[in-house]
Formats: C-alpha cells, sequence, structure tokens
C-alpha cells in the first residue's frame, strides 16, 4: 500500500550569483588592478556616506594632490593597507628555507607594530592618528576626515566606511517558510557524522512529524555551505617515485561518492543548494566555481540539485541571501584583533565589502574591470560557513536596513545545522548530535 | 492497513528481530515491506507493546527524543530505552518522542544503526521512501539528447581507383610536363587526403590493382617488388630496378588520364607538398601499410618476410640512397609485426651509389615473440659506412628503426649502447679526438642511426 507523496511548499527562487561565475580564465593580469576596480566602486557608494556624515565642508581631496594643496582638513578616500610584521610572505619563506632557525607557526598575525596606510591609485600616506588599527584589515576603502603633516603622513581625525548599502524591503510573507543551513559534513570521516547525517535526512525528509513548530513541509531549501568531503587540509605524503605519487587521496574520492549518495536522498525532497568550500574538490582562489555535476551523476538528475559558487547569492521568496564557505571570514579573523566571526560579518558588512582581505591574505582571481566581492545591494541575511560555533545576530543598518547574520557551524564538530524563518528571519540552531 | 495485513507485517517482524537478529529501524522496514514510513513506526510501537505485556525483559529499542535545551536549542537524538527518562530530564522541553529501532540485542551500537540505513553508493534508491514531503521540484530532468553523429561514409569496395573516379577530370596539359616523381608525390598526396575514404584492409580483390597503383606510390625499385607479391620470388633490389621499369610505363599510361584529374585539382597542393616529400611519404607508408599487411597476410611467404624485416630495420638501407628510399619504403609498409610506427626521419635523398655489404648484429623480435640476435649482411653505401667508422661515439639514435622489437629488448639493447657510448664519449673527451681505431672493430647494430648519417642527408 502506498501513500501520496506530501507536498512541500515551494516558492520563487533566483540565482544572483553569475558574478561570481562569469569570469574569463585569463591569469596573466596584475593583481593591483582588482584594487583601482574596487576603489573605483568604492569611491561612488563613499560619496553619498560622505555627504552625510561631514556634508560638503571639507574639500575631497585626491592623495597625489595632498601635499599640492595645502587644505586644513580635506577628506580623503582610499584603500587601507596594513603593513604587518608577521604578515606571511613569501619572501620571508624562502629566507626561512635558507636559515637554520625555525619560524614559529604564527595562526594570528597582529602585532603592536603594525601600521595602517591609506592608498590609492598613485600615492599612498602613513594613517597617524586615533584610529582602531586592530579592527580594520587591508583592502577596506574608506574615507578619511584629516590634515597632512607631511613626509607622507596623514592625521586622521575621523573616518567612514560605506556602510549598508540600499535595501530592496522585504516581502511580508504570510506562511513561515524555513531555510536550513548546514556546512563542513567532512564525509571523509564518515563514520562520524554518519548517525546524525541519517537523522538529519529522516527529518528533513518529514519522517519525525513537526517538532517545535517547525513544519517540515515548509521547509524550502537546504544550503550545503561548503566543506562536504573534508574539513582540514591533509598533505598528501610527498614521495621520490613518479609512479606512486597520487594527486588525491583515495578517501576523498570515496567522499564524494557518499556526497552524491546522500544529495540524492536529499534531493529527491528537497531543493538543495551546494556550495564549493575550503577544501572541497573545485578551485582554490574565490571565487570558488560550482562544483562538476560529473562528481555527483546520481544526483544530478534530479532538477532540485543546483550546484552554486562560492560565495553564493540568492533571492528566496524575495528575500536576498549572501554568504560564503567561511574563508573571508577566517582570513579577516587571522589579520586583526575582532574574536567573534559574527562580529567579522557585521564589518564585512559595513566595509560593503564580501572579502576585503583578497587578494592580498586571501587567494583570489585577478579581477581586472570588476571586483564582484563589493557588495552593491544590501542583504536580508548573510551568513558564513564552517565556523567553529553557531551564532547568530540581527543588525540593522542606519537607513532601516534589517540583516540577520548568520554563522553556521561545522557540522562534524558540532553536529549543528542552522535554520532560518523567511517570514520573520528568526533563525535557530538544531543539534542532531547523538547524547 | 487491514488488521490481517498488520498481523502478517508484525510476524515478519518478529522474524527480522528474533529469526535474523536483525536492527529494524522504522526507516529500513518501510523500504523492506514498502509501506509509509508512518506505518512502519505504528507497527513497531505496536510490535514492541504487544511484545512488552508478553516478555517485558526482552527487546531493545532506541527512541528518537526531541525538545529544547537549556540555551533554547532544538535537539533531535538517539537514546537508548534505559536512558531516554534521564536525558528527558535534562531537556528543558521535551516535543517529542518515538521509536526509532527494534533489536534482540541488549547491546546497543550507534554505529552499527547507522550502518541499517547508510547511504548505498552502489544501490542509489530511484524513487523516495514512502511517506516523504517532497517538493515540487524534486523531479527527475529531462535530458535532451544529442543530435546522432552523422554517418560514417560507407566503405567503398572499389579500391583505390574510386578515388580517381571522384574528382572530374580537368585540362590533360599539366601531365604531360610533369615527371614521374611528380605524379608519385601528387599521388601520395591524394592517398592522405583520400586516406579516410579507403578501406583497404577489406579488399582483397582489389590486390592487383592496388599493387599497379602502390607502383605510382614508390619508386622503380619498389614497383617491382609489390608486382612481385603475388608471387612469392624472391629478387634483388637492383634486379627488381630494371624488371620493374616496363611495367612502370604501362601502368604509367593507364593511369595518366586519372592522374591528369588529379593532379589538376590539386593544383594548389602541388606546391605544398614538394617541401616535405617525406612527410607524405611517411603518411603514404602508413595509409599502404594497412593494405599491404592483408595482402602479406593473403600471400604468406616466410622468406620474403624475413627479407623485409631485415631491409625494414635497417637503417642504412632507410638512410641510403633516393632509389632504395622507395624499396625500404615498401619494405616497411609489407612488415606486419609492428604495433607501432618508428619515428621517421625526414628522408632526404642520398647520393651516394656505392653499396657494400657489410656483416652487422641485427635485433629483432620473430613473430612469436622471440628477441633474435643475428649476424647479417647488410648492404650499405660506402660513406655510410665511412661515417660510422668515424662518428661512431656519436649517440646513436636507437628507438628510430626498432619498432618491431619489445621493450624489454629495446631497454637492454639501449643500455648496452648507451654504456657502450659513455665510455665513448669520455674517451672523446680524453684525447680530444675519436679512438676510432679501437672502436669501429665493435660492432654497430645496422639499424642504428648515427649523428652523422643524419647531417650528411643535408
Amino acid at each position: 500500500m502506498k501513500e501520496s507523496v506530501a507536498d512541500r511548499l515551494s516558492t520563487d527562487y533566483k540565482n544572483l550569483s553569475e558574478r561570481f561565475t562569469k569570469q574569463t580564465k585569463n591569469f596573466t593580469k596584475q593583481y593591483c588592478s582588482i584594487y583601482t576596480v574596487r576603489l573605483g566602486k568604492m569611491r561612488n557608494l563613499l560619496k553619498n556616506r560622505i555627504k552625510k556624515k561631514w556634508g560638503e565642508q571639507y574639500p575631497i581631496c585626491e592623495l597625489h594632490k595632498l601635499s599640492e594643496n595645502d587644505y586644513p582638513k580635506c577628506i580623503v578616500v582610499g584603500t587601507l593597507f596594513k603593513d604587518q610584521k608577521l604578515k606571511p610572505s613569501v619572501l620571508k619563506q624562502l629566507a626561512e628555507a635558507n636559515s637554520l632557525v625555525p619560524q614559529p607557526v604564527y595562526t594570528h598575525y597582529t602585532d603592536d607594530s603594525d601600521t595602517l596606510f591609506i592608498e590609492d591609485e598613485l600615492q599612498r600616506f602613513q594613517m597617524i592618528g586615533d584610529i582602531d588599527k586592530a579592527s580594520l584589515v587591508t583592502g577596506i576603502s574608506c574615507a578619511l576626515l584629516g590634515r597632512d603633516l607631511g613626509q607622507g603622513k596623514f592625521e586622521v581625525e575621523d573616518y567612514c566606511f560605506a556602510d549598508f548599502q540600499p535595501q530592496i524591503e522585504r516581502p511580508l510573507l504570510e506562511d513561515d517558510m524555513y531555510v536550513i543551513f548546514i556546512s563542513g559534513l567532512d564525509l571523509v570521516h564518515f563514520q562520524k557524522v554518519s548517525p546524525s547525517l541519517q537523522i538529519f535526512c529522516s527529518w528533513v525528509s518529514g519522517f519525525f512529524g513537526n517538532i517545535n513548530d517547525i513544519d517540515v513541509s515548509k521547509i524550502v531549501r537546504l544550503v550545503i555551505a561548503g566543506n562536504s568531503t573534508k574539513i582540514v587540509h591533509e598533505k598528501i605524503k610527498t614521495t621520490m617515485s613518479l609512479t606512486s605519487r597520487a594527486t588525491e587521496l583515495p578517501e576523498v574520492i570515496e567522499s564524494v561518492k557518499l556526497f552524491d549518495s546522500l544529495l540524492l536522498e536529499l534531493a529527491q525532497v528537497i531543493e538543495v543548494d551546494v556550495m564549493p568550500g575550503e577544501h572541497d574538490p573545485s578551485n582554490h582562489v574565490l571565487p570558488q566555481q560550482v562544483m562538476h555535476h560529473c562528481m555527483f551523476p546520481k544526483s544530478m538528475m534530479y532538477k532540485s540539485l543546483n550546484q552554486v559558487p562560492n560565495p553564493y547569492e540568492c533571492q528566496i521568496g524575495g528575500v536576498r541571501i549572501l554568504g560564503s564557505s567561511g574563508q573571508p571570514v577566517t582570513n579577516i579573523l587571522g589579520f586583526c584583533d575582532i574574536q567573534e566571526p559574527i562580529d567579522a560579518l557585521e564589518r564585512c558588512l559595513k566595509w560593503s565589502h564580501i572579502a576585503p582581505t583578497a587578494p592580498d591574505t586571501l587567494g583570489c582571481y585577478p579581477f581586472y574591470d570588476n571586483d564582484p566581492f563589493v557588495i552593491e545591494n544590501c542583504p536580508h541575511v548573510m551568513f558564513a560557513g564552517n565556523q567553529e560555533k553557531f551564532s547568530t545576530k540581527l543588525c540593522k543598518g542606519e537607513d532601516g536596513q534589517e540583516v540577520r547574520l548568520m554563522c553556521i557551524p561545522e557540522f562534524a564538530n558540532t553536529f549543528t545545522v542552522g535554520v532560518l524563518n523567511l517570514k520573520n528571519l528568526n533563525c535557530i540552531p538544531v543539534s542532531l548530535r547523538i547524547l | 492497513m487491514d488488521s490481517a495485513t498488520e498481523d502478517v507485517y508484525l510476524q515478519k517482524i518478529e522474524e527480522f528481530v528474533y529469526d535474523e537478529d536483525k536492527i529494524v529501524t522504522f526507516k529500513w522496514l518501510s523500504i523492506t515491506l514498502d509501506i509509509s514510513v508512518h506505518d512502519s513506526r505504528r507497527l513497531l510501537e505496536k510490535y514492541v507493546s504487544d511484545h512488552r505485556s508478553q516478555k517485558p525483559q526482552e527487546l531493545s529499542v532506541i527512541h528518537l527524543l526531541s525538545g529544547t535545551d537549556d540555551n533554547n536549542q532544538l535537539v533531535i537524538t538517539l537514546v537508548n530505552e534505559n536512558e531516554l527518562e534521564d536525558k528527558s530530564d535534562a531537556l528543558n522541553k521535551v516535543l517529542n518522542k518515538q521509536i526509532y529501532s527494534v533489536q534482540k540485542s541488549k547491546q546497543v551500537d550507534v554505529d552499527a544503526l547507522s550502518l541499517v540505513d547508510y547511504f548505498d553508493i552502489h544501490k542509489p534508491r530511484e524513487v523516495p521512501i514512502v511517506g516523504s514531503i517532497r517538493g515540487k521540484n524534486c523531479i527527475k530532468r529531462i535530458f535532451k539528447q544529442k543530435k546522432a553523429l552523422p554517418p560514417p561514409p560507407p566503405p567503398t569496395n572499389k579500391g583505390k581507383t574510386s578515388f580517381f573516379t571522384k574528382i572530374p577530370p580537368k585540362s590533360s596539359e599539366k601531365v604531360d610536363t610533369k615527371t614521374k616523381e611528380d605524379t608519385v608525390s601528387v599521388s601520395n598526396s591524394l592517398v592522405t587526403k583520400e586516406k579516410s575514404n579507403l578501406n583497404i584492409r577489406q579488399n582483397n580483390t582489389a590486390k592487383p590493382k592496388q599493387n599497379g597503383i602502390a607502383n605510382f606510390f614508390t619508386k622503380g625499385a619498389d614497383i617491382k617488388k609489390v608486382e612481385e607479391r603475388p608471387k612469392p620470388e624472391a629478387a634483388e633490389k637492383s634486379e627488381e630496378n630494371e624488371s620493374v621499369t616496363d611495367k612502370i610505363s604501362e601502368d604509367s599510361k593507364t593511369l595518366k588520364g586519372r592522374i591528369q584529374s588529379l593532379v589538376d585539382s590539386d593544383s594548389d597542393s602541388e606546391d605544398i607538398i614538394s617541401p616535405t616529400p617525406n612527410v607524405e611519404r611517411q603518411k603514404s607508408r602508413r595509409s599502404i601499410k594497412r593494405q599491404k599487411k592483408d595482402n602479406r597476410k593473403d600471400a604468406p611467404s616466410p622468406k620474403r618476410r624475413k627479407r623485409i624485416i631485415q631491409n625494414d630495420s635497417d637503417s642504412d638501407d632507410i638512410f641510403g640512397n633516393d632509389e632504395k628510399m622507395d624499396e625500404v619504403e615498401e619494405n616497411t609498409i609489407e612488415r606486419s609485426d609492428e604495433d607501432s610506427e618508428p619515428a621517421f626521419k625526414p628522408q632526404l635523398p642520398l647520393p651516394p651509389k656505392n653499396k657494400k655489404r657489410k656483416w652487422v648484429d641485427r635485433t629483432y623480435t620473430d613473430e612469436e615473440g622471440f628477441v633474435i640476435t643475428r649476424k647479417e649482411f647488410v648492404e650499405v653505401s660506402d660513406s655510410e659506412s665511412e661515417t660510422e667508422k668515424t662518428k661512431e661515439n656519436e649517440p646513436v639514435k636507437q628507438n628510430l628503426s626498432k619498432p618491431e622489437m619489445k621493450p624489454q629488448a629495446t631497454t637492454e639493447h639501449n643500455k648496452l649502447n648507451k654504456s657502450d657510448n659513455e665510455t665513448s664519449n669520455d674517451n672523446k673527451v680524453v684525447n680530444g679526438k675519436t679512438k676510432g681505431g679501437a672502436k669501429n672493430k665493435k660492432p654497430i647494430a645496422s639499424n642504428q642511426q648515427t649523428l652523422m648519417s643524419f647531417f650528411k642527408r643535408k
């Protein structure tokens, strides 16, 4: 006896990630072009901000003309550069290779001696003043109010960033509509996550019924935010032999097959967006391209499976969602004193840039005509996957923007997923750990 | 579900649990009995309640427990029956308790439990489990069938005559001015162009015609061999040269008209052909090679084959004079054992005509796969032999003309030669001049090409 399959709520969906996937494979360009493009874009975004904050009483001066025009106070627009002693440098690595003393391995690269510079296309000035350099990173475009001290130094009195961009009003939904976020499956160690994944699949399929007022039939989408195959980089042991040198661990290949089987089960019941992560079989530099469908022969048969890039932007039921698999946030945390990833995510929104440290310390494609990481339209939801723990925050902009920030934890370590309600932007964690 | 069916299913559960000692999860039961997951869960609950009333101490049950913890976090977990109460108390609010699995054994292993409903990579589930909540878009894609490739052109059984007839004849003025060599080169190019259309292998009946056509692809020395193929007679190369010329003239007249059209139609390509005659020869060699394979099969002549192989691996013959070139090509075409083609050097015309018979070590693989090294006479031109003697210390290109040799034989041979060359080079450096005297005595395998022989062609 077969019962009819119950229907899941469906809603309109739009993939807005074209700017991350549409790129020519030209790696011959210099990386400086991306900063030029970024500054050009941010300059336009900063103009409104400058006007709002300081009005028109101070002139906006270009950096290379600062010494010519002796303004008592002026506004300069440029990109921040943080000169960090401990920043990893390939030259230092080469020097270390020759030196006998092993250098300590750092995970946090901040130091008291770090200095900030403001740069534009032609000139750079060292920033002096009451500015919180510990909370800033290289690549942020900002406007500074101050004066030229001479000798390449600029005294900063005040500063401002592009801040929250205009946001399209979120539609009022009549009914609850849920989106589940999960990341860091680490299927290489499948035995560890298997029981919890079974429960997750059964729950999403509706076998447990409604739990805690979460109507499973109203879960419209599942977003897998990267690192599905593995969560740590395992170095392949180097061998002298050319024949036995393996390009990929066999466990990873098995994990991809498992992932395909898992996606098949999920795609049969719900729409799934699969993002590549730092350790997934996709390109290393941002933006990571979609994982090739040939790796998922069984699950790709279903229309409900969508391979999406990293970063990923979409519109579900009129709600704009933007996020990444966590690399930008993790990178920012390493180069400044921000402790919580949710704070770093908020700063990204204020800086109007998804990955400001790219390409300085975060691998990035050498864009030369467009910087796709600039946030031109403020999203309603911003997420970062593969974090240590689940955290969420609702932050508000000056113009009434409301953004739900979410940090999705690694499932392999926390067995936790995030459930977002599109109606009211509430977000709750769901733990599937075996007690 | 009616009671009769229910009883049947309960009986089956009893069998699974007690007879087969399985861990029965509601999901597994749903798939096995092909029923909805809600029904399977209900059946499990009924089974447990019935069984417990009779035998309270038996059976181990795993429960699914859901609730919110102190952090207001929703928790969904699996709990053993024994710990159910404790863990329910630990939660702030208990939302749901339901049976997840039933088993006979008292020891509950979560890993074994997860293996019951594992994601089988070898047997994917074609349809979702009955009772799933399914989205509208969770349907299979409709793949557009790729356009079927056009069918391959039918094999032409007419042989080489077919491509002569395809091209419409044009003015015949050009043909008269052309020499035989030009026609040969032109026809070589045509063979390469029309190669794909020829199904020469299948055509054994057109052998005489092919042989006739092959005459135009090869020079005088080879033509005779082609014609002698059906006749198992061994002939010297010099004799062949003399005897074939008559036939060449006859065949040329008959095919002149056809070649006319070819020449006219490919007038543009003629200029292209001449700078690279060797490339064309190689291509023609390859195309005819397949043809000759079949011909050779039909007319086996061990003696002939042996001679062919001998000539084949003889680098001196390959880099011999022009008259020999085509003869050698013919031999290379006729050989059958090689799977891979030798990497031919560009064949340059050789001026020397004097030939010497030289006693040379030759290593080759016979048809049974044995590597055989024999001392054989090989015809070598005077200048060639001299250069070999003087430039013996040059690195010898060993892999070119040994396609018939098996890899192990080649490597061994190479090793020997390499070691010899190394020592010889060292000597060269020390002395400043080649130790020709001592090294000349060492027999060089005649299938090896020396660098000097390569330079000599220029």
